[in-house]
């Protein structure tokens, strides 16, 4: 299911209606190395680590 | 060019499935705020093409709150049949930091579906702020730190993680407002409530568009951003910040 779910998502990330509606939002699509789960379970790895430090060394906390 | 940094990549997210017959009914795309912000343009825009794909309707729903946490934890707490997915940014990196009690574990409780789209952030100043270039705004920032507050778009939001990432780079702890989406904050930017705001680029973009409209607070629009068309870079060691270039 996960594997349907993603390769719909990916179609969809070339759907012309979609691409012209994140133009005028001025957001760039990402590339198709990226649009899959294994890129993005890694990117969440990588911005947790990474934005964490960040908002730790704010000391920040929303609760 | 140096790529812009990935503050809102986009991302699909949905509960652990394994179910034979997927689609059988409905899907619905989860959004963690507000109607009419990115994140939920980026949703509203990507439903119609997913539900061709998959063959079945796609309901965008708005779950509002805590940062995104709320929705997230609804997603995670959902039947696991791939009916119900969230869409959502960096706020699901930043939220175990933000949140001593999280009711998810964004990394545990989610398959990942994808990437989608990267919007890129834009610093503002309000009008009244006597800089042209971000050197000059940074200069005015550090000689007037105790007078100056930063506004975002919510504990969570990536305005929020913006704002802070600018103060930790140029060194200053300034004073913060949060308020409940882009919106509210932009208003208090062109009223000059708040001095400075980091948020997503489209909204320069509307921004620069309302200028095209003869009217007098379309030209202060146009004033704020012509003005400050700075825009955060990040080259994965530490954080630049370039001018781009008047809009």
């Amino acid at each position: 299911v996960q594997a349907k779910i993603s390769a719909a998502m990916q179609a969809s990330l070339k759907d012309p209606e979609f691409i012209k509606k994140m133009k005028d939002l001025a957001a760039e699509i990402e590339p198709a190395n990226r649009q899959t789960p294994e890129a993005h379970k890694a990117w969440l790895a990588s911005e947790t680590t990474r934005l964490g430090a960040v908002i730790k060394a704010a000391g920040q906390y929303a609760d | 060019m140096n790529k812009l940094i990935t503050f809102t990549a986009l991302v699909l997210a949905s509960s652990i499935a394994h179910a034979t017959d997927f689609p059988s009914k409905t899907i619905s795309l989860v959004v963690p705020f507000a109607a009419g912000g990115p994140t939920d343009t980026v949703a509203r825009s990507i439903a119609v093409p997913l539900g061709k794909a998959l063959g079945q309707t796609v309901v965008v729903e708005n779950k509002t709150g805590a940062g995104g946490t709320v929705a997230a934890a609804a997603v995670a707490k959902s039947a696991a049949d791939g009916h119900t997915l969230l869409i959502t940014h960096n706020g699901m990196a930043t939220a175990p930091a933000l949140y001593r009690k999280l009711a998810f574990n964004p990394q545990a409780d989610f398959e990942m579906l994808g990437l989608t789209v990267n919007v890129p952030m834009t610093l503002l100043a309000k009008k009244a702020i006597p800089a042209n270039t971000l050197p000059e705004l940074i200069t005015y920032i550090k000689a007037n730190k105790d007078k100056i507050a930063l506004g975002h778009a919510g504990l969570g939001a990536v305005s929020h993680l913006c704002g802070v990432m600018f103060q930790q780079a140029i060194g200053v702890d300034l004073l913060t407002v949060p308020f409940q989406g882009t919106a509210p904050a932009m208003t208090n930017l062109i009223g000059g409530q708040i001095d400075l705001l980091c948020d997503q680029r489209g909204h320069r973009e509307a921004l620069r568009r309302d200028h095209q409209k003869p009217d007098r607070r379309a030209a202060r629009h146009a004033n704020l951003v012509r003005a400050r068309p700075e825009r955060l870079r990040h080259d994965g060691v530490a954080w630049h910040l370039r001018t781009q270039g008047h809009a």
